[in-house]
């Protein structure tokens, strides 16, 4: 398939878990279990958010835009996950400080560069007053509705 | 003007094209037409002292000769302003 991918399975809302590694599981298995990415998506994953982590803090909250190497992907796919309380992420600003996550955008992006203009929305939505608290109060099936319809996925 | 310019972020692909986009077009509103390549932050050293500038989204350990730009503030949104700035600067200068 051409388009990216954001299905309901993989839009989560008052995600338990008690830090990150747990948090990622989660969001990778969904997308293991409808085959958008490969084993290997997940340890990677989590190597990578050692040396370059992806921890951003974003004008209402801390968020997280963990990604890896586009060879663990099959298909171009986005999971998101509102966490019931925030885990810990390393800065992407500077490694050396923590971030409080509240919401986590996992983007699987293979080697076409078509995509990355989701990666491009998101960061303008994180920079919109408001929208993060927004987003992190609504139900599952509204998030879901919110995120299909705000993120353009051609 | 012509320029270039390789962007650098991890994976070397996402958050590099983000900001790349956005830097080509700041560039271009400021005369400065901009020829450029994306990579890997580990890349980086190979390329050193073959372009006019590097703008990398990730910390970069290395001494390196060319000029480099860390452009974060571009995707978190605070301080982007100064950043695209101090590109045209550098890239000017």
């Amino acid at each position: 398939m051409s388009r990216i991918i954001i299905s309901e399975e993989s839009v989560f809302t008052d995600l338990q878990a008690s830090n990150k590694e747990e948090a990622l599981k989660v969001l990778a298995d969904s997308l293991l279990e409808q085959e958008f990415i490969h084993d290997s998506f997940y340890e990677s994953l989590i190597n990578r958010e050692v040396n370059a982590p992806t921890g951003l803090q974003a004008t209402d909250m801390g968020i997280a835009i963990p990604h890896t190497d586009p060879k663990h992907v099959k298909q171009d796919s986005l999971a998101v996950a509102v966490l019931d309380k925030p885990v810990v992420f390393q800065d992407m600003v500077d490694k050396e400080n923590s971030i409080e996550v509240k919401v986590i955008f996992l983007l699987g992006l293979s080697k076409s560069t078509k995509h990355l203009n989701i990666l491009k929305q998101i960061i303008e939505l994180i920079k919109e007053e408001g929208s993060l608290e927004e987003i992190s109060n609504m139900p599952q099936s509204d998030l879901y509705s919110y995120l299909s319809e705000t993120l353009s996925t051609e | 003007m012509k320029k270039h310019i390789v962007f650098a972020c991890s994976s070397g692909i996402a958050t590099s094209t983000v900001v790349a986009e956005k830097v080509v077009e700041h560039c271009k509103d400021h005369g400065i037409d901009v020829v450029y390549q994306q990579a890997i932050i580990g890349e980086l050293p190979s390329l050193d002292n073959t372009v006019d500038l590097f703008v990398a989204t990730s910390q970069v350990e290395t001494k390196l000769n060319t000029p480099l730009v860390n452009a974060l503030p571009i995707i978190t949104g605070f301080g982007e302003e100064e950043v695209l700035e101090k590109i045209i600067t550098l890239l000017k200068g």
